[in-house]
Parts: structure tokens; C-alpha cells; sequence
């Protein structure tokens, strides 16, 4: 009965990421997997550790992995998402740097804000999500996905040779900061304890530095991959352990592994690179079209604009969508038929919805079959289900926006 | 005093009166984690030796079920659709999946 059950479902790793040094303060431990400064503390915390992107992070911990997602929700969870890339761009030209990579009107980000936004490729296709900060100070702060780390940091590495090579001024710095998530409703009160900065002045997607819990140095921004009013703390990492012990000290913050990390996120309608998006899928597909800027869909200066900007045109072919059923769960690569029985799309996301007590998916569809309320049918071990395209996000958002 | 014997897939099978009772292990329960959906077949199913008769599926996976003995289902445990977590707490009662006769008790 047992396969290797839990990571039948774990996210799809690129093939070939291998080990990055840097990143996260890493030392490599069993099977050359990377560590993060708060692998001990996960597992004196009975952390259930899995291999994840080359990194070992916890799936889930005592409490069991339901507990911990509807803990999320009620309370507060502290997730380690050390392993995900943290870079600095410094430079008079950082801001062009930026823009020659993704989507988006990086320049009009104003002092303390970011965005979410797309690497792009020539065909229009999605090289990785990220969200690029205009920090108050003199450089971009960029955070992305763990899986592209080795794909990102090439990328990124050439395009700054090439603009220094033509006399721009323009350098990265791969932070080996510790990255903590702090998420759900009682994080505000939880998280003002240790901050002297007024956490109700501080809106969704803005950043400020701060010391926290008496850790200077740290970079708080009010952001997440929940869908709950939640932080992400970047933490030097010699003093990162002090910190999560600080957040964990209070009883109604609960650590939360990988495993929670992903239903809540597929709860939020968030997309996972690698299984939602990638490099074969278009904005326009994927429904992620308002991460292009005005400006930059006027000017058409990101890779693959015509191809993206023919799609804002004369809509894509399939498109990303959400869905619901009741019965046995859909998963991932599951097959999804169209009212005439016939095959038109498959499942990227699926899971049992622990707030909602049904099914939830996301997936591609062919564009005429894919409006909310839409009556499709999924195939799962060989039996037929109906399932309803639904509107995402499966459970509503709680971002804060300041007074 | 009900034997139960185990298969390598970690299912138990318990037999009184020609019937046995099918179940997962503690060991399995644990491994799986929170249950949330069970999987079981019709009433009547012929099932061999080692055929997938269903699955039990957590939050993040689904484990497919397979049969220790040939045989034909003869009852499904009614109260894993409103309580999968039976699966969970009492594995070897409350927490049986399957009823079905034993075609060979040599197997």
C-alpha cells in the first residue's frame, strides 16, 4: 500500500538543481542536501524532514499536517523558507537591470514597495515568479523560487555582465540571510511585541528594516504565500534561530512545514512554479497578465512581449483554472474531459481543501470550457467525477492595506 | 481469539467464519497521516490476490489499497464516509475498510 505516499505530491523539482553555495547560509548535511540555520530547532521540534529543491526542510511536525493548515488560518503559523533565494541589486542602473528580466514597472515601485512579477523567456514563456522590492535604500531586494535558484542566478549573473561590459553600474549580492514566514491573523499582535515600528502603518506588499525581538538588521515584509495577513522576516543568520524561538515563545504561533505551506497556498489560488506555471506556459495562460505594467505593454520591452502581448490581443488557447468536486481528491496530472467526454485539459494542483471540506484544483483547460460554474468531469482512477470550474481563491484573502 | 495476519504492504486481514475483515496498519496510519477520504469498492467486487481495490488519500497524497486474498467484497465499512480519521484513531476496529469472503485460505 505504501509507496514513498508523501512524496507522490510533493512539488516537482527542475531536474538538474544542484547544490548552490550561499544561499540561505547553507552547509550541506545527509544525501548533500542544504540546510538551513533552523534545521536543529526543526528537529528538536519533531520536524518530519523531507529532501525539497536540495534543500531538507520539515514537511510537518507533531500536530499532524490538517492541525497545522486550519492553525494557519486561526492562529499563526512560522514557516522556514530559507531555502527560497534572497538577492540584493545595487547599482545606479539596478532598476533597468530589472526591467531587462521581467514584466513589470519596477521604476514606479515606490520607496518600501514591491511587486510580484515574471522572468520571462524569448517565447513568452514563464522562467520563474519572483517579487522585486524598491527598498528605501540604495538597492532591489529580490526574493524567488528555490527550484529556479541555479536558473535565476545565471540568468541574472549574465544580464549583469553584459550591462557592465557597456559601462553600466549594476552588482548582485545573494543574501545568506535566514527568511522566516510568519502567517495568519494573530500575526500582527504576535510579531508587534518584538517591533517598535507600527505594524497598522505597514499595508500589504510594503517593506520596511527593523530590529525585531532585539535582532537588528532585519528586513520585514508584509507578504506571504497563504493568503492570510502575514510577514516575511529576513534574518541574518547567525541570529536566526533567536528569533524563531522569540516568535515561537508565544503560544499561539505554531511552526508549519511544507506540507501545510502547500494547501494553504492552493486554498489562496497562489500558483506553484514547476506544477501551475512554467517556462511551456504563457502569462496569458496562466491568468497572470496583471503582472505586465502599463508602461511595459506599451513600450513591449520585456522578453517575449510580442508573443505575450498577440495573447492580450486574441486570448490563449487554454487557460489556468480552478475547480472544485466533491468525492475522491484530484491531483495533480489528473485528466480533465470536456461536456463531450473528451479529453481538453489536466490538473497541475489538486487537494483535499482543509477549510473547505471539498476538492479543490488548478488546471489548464481549453479557453471555451473555462468561465466559473463551467461542468466538467475528471477522471480518477478510472472512474468519472464531475468537478465545476470555481473562481480562485478557494478561501478569501485577508491582505491587510492600512487606514 | 481472531488471528490477524499482516501482508508486506502493511494490511492486516482478520478471518472468523470465512469472512475476512481488511484493514491498514498502524504503522500505515502513521505513515499516511490524516486521512480525509476513503476509496472502497462496490459491494460484489471479485477482487485476486494483489489488486488495487482502492486508496486512502491524506491532505497531500493517496495510497492505493491492495488486496491480501482473492475474493468478493461482501461489505464496505459504512462510517469511513463521514468519519475517514477512523482510519487514523483505531486502525485495527473501528477503523476496518473492507469485509470479503476468503476464496483460498491457503493464500
Amino acid at each position: 500500500m505504501l509507496r514513498a505516499g508523501c512524496r507522490a505530491a510533493l512539488p516537482r523539482r527542475p531536474p538538474g538543481s544542484a547544490p548552490l553555495s550561499g544561499a540561505g547560509g547553507a552547509e550541506a548535511g545527509a544525501g548533500g542536501l542544504k540546510r538551513t540555520p533552523l534545521d536543529a530547532l526543526h528537529r528538536s521540534r519533531g520536524g518530519r524532514m523531507v529532501p525539497f529543491a536540495g534543500w531538507s526542510l520539515p514537511l510537518h511536525y507533531g500536530q499532524g499536517h490538517l492541525q497545522s493548515h486550519l492553525h494557519t488560518r486561526r492562529r499563526c503559523s512560522l514557516f522556514d523558507v530559507s531555502h527560497m533565494l534572497q538577492t540584493r541589486v545595487y547599482g545606479r542602473d539596478r532598476v533597468r537591470f530589472m526591467e531587462s528580466l521581467v514584466v513589470g514597472d519596477i521604476a514606479e515601485l515606490k520607496p518600501g514597495q514591491g511587486t510580484l512579477t515574471l522572468i520571462t523567456n524569448e517565447r513568452g514563456g514563464i522562467v520563474d515568479d519572483l517579487i522585486v522590492t524598491n527598498t528605501s535604500e540604495d538597492h532591489l531586494y529580490v526574493v524567488s523560487n528555490a527550484g529556479c535558484a541555479d536558473k535565476d542566478l545565471a540568468i541574472m549573473r549574465g544580464r549583469a555582465a553584459e550591462l557592465q561590459a557597456t559601462g553600466s553600474d549594476v552588482h548582485l549580492e545573494v543574501s545568506d540571510n535566514a527568511l522566516l514566514a510568519l502567517q495568519g491573523p494573530s500575526m500582527a499582535r504576535a510579531l508587534q511585541a518584538g517591533l517598535s515600528d507600527d505594524l497598522a502603518k505597514l499595508s500589504f506588499m510594503n517593506s520596511i528594516t527593523a530590529t525585531v525581538f532585539g535582532v537588528p538588521g532585519c528586513r520585514v515584509t508584509r507578504c506571504g504565500y497563504t493568503g492570510e495577513d502575514g510577514v516575511e522576516i529576513s534574518v541574518p543568520a547567525g541570529r536566526a534561530v533567536e528569533l524563531a524561538e522569540q516568535l515561537l515563545g508565544d503560544p499561539e504561533v505554531w511552526p508549519a512545514g511544507l506540507a501545510a505551506r502547500d494547501s494553504l497556498r492552493l486554498e489562496a489560488g497562489l500558483c506553484l512554479y514547476g506544477n501551475d506555471i512554467d517556462e511551456a506556459t504563457t502569462p496569458a495562460e496562466a491568468g497572470l497578465l496583471w503582472t505586465l505594467g502599463k508602461r511595459r505593454r506599451a513600450a513591449m520591452d520585456f522578453p517575449g512581449a510580442a508573443i505575450i502581448m498577440a495573447q492580450v490581443k486574441e486570448k490563449p488557447k487554454r487557460k489556468r483554472v480552478g475547480l472544485m468536486s466533491v468525492g475522491p481528491p484530484i491531483r495533480p496530472h489528473t485528466a480533465i474531459l470536456g461536456p463531450e467526454g473528451t479529453p481538453m485539459g489536466t490538473v497541475t494542483s489538486g487537494c483535499p481543501s482543509p477549510s473547505l471540506g471539498k476538492n479543490i484544483a488548478m488546471g489548464y483547460v481549453e479557453t471555451a470550457h473555462s468561465r466559473a460554474g463551467t461542468s466538467l468531469t475528471v477522471e480518477v482512477r478510472k472512474k468519472q467525477h464531475p468537478a465545476l470550474v470555481a473562481k480562485m481563491p478557494f478561501v478569501p484573502t485577508q491582505y491587510y492595506v492600512a487606514k | 481469539l481472531l488471528a490477524r495476519k499482516f501482508t508486506d504492504k502493511h494490511e492486516w486481514i482478520s478471518v472468523e467464519n470465512g469472512i475476512g475483515t481488511v484493514g491498514i496498519s498502524n504503522f500505515a496510519q502513521e505513515a499516511l497521516g490524516d486521512v480525509v477520504y476513503c476509496s472502497l469498492p462496490e459491494i460484489g467486487t471479485k477482487l485476486n490476490k494483489h489488486d488495487e481495490f482502492g486508496a486512502l488519500e491524506s491532505v497531500k497524497a493517496a495510497s492505493e489499497l491492495y488486496s491480501p486474498l482473492s475474493g468478493e467484497v461482501t461489505e464496505i465499512n459504512a462510517a469511513l464516509a463521514d468519519n475517514p480519521g477512523l482510519v487514523n484513531k483505531s486502525c485495527y476496529q473501528d477503523g476496518w475498510l473492507i469485509k470479503m469472503t476468503v476464496e483460498n485460505p491457503a493464500e
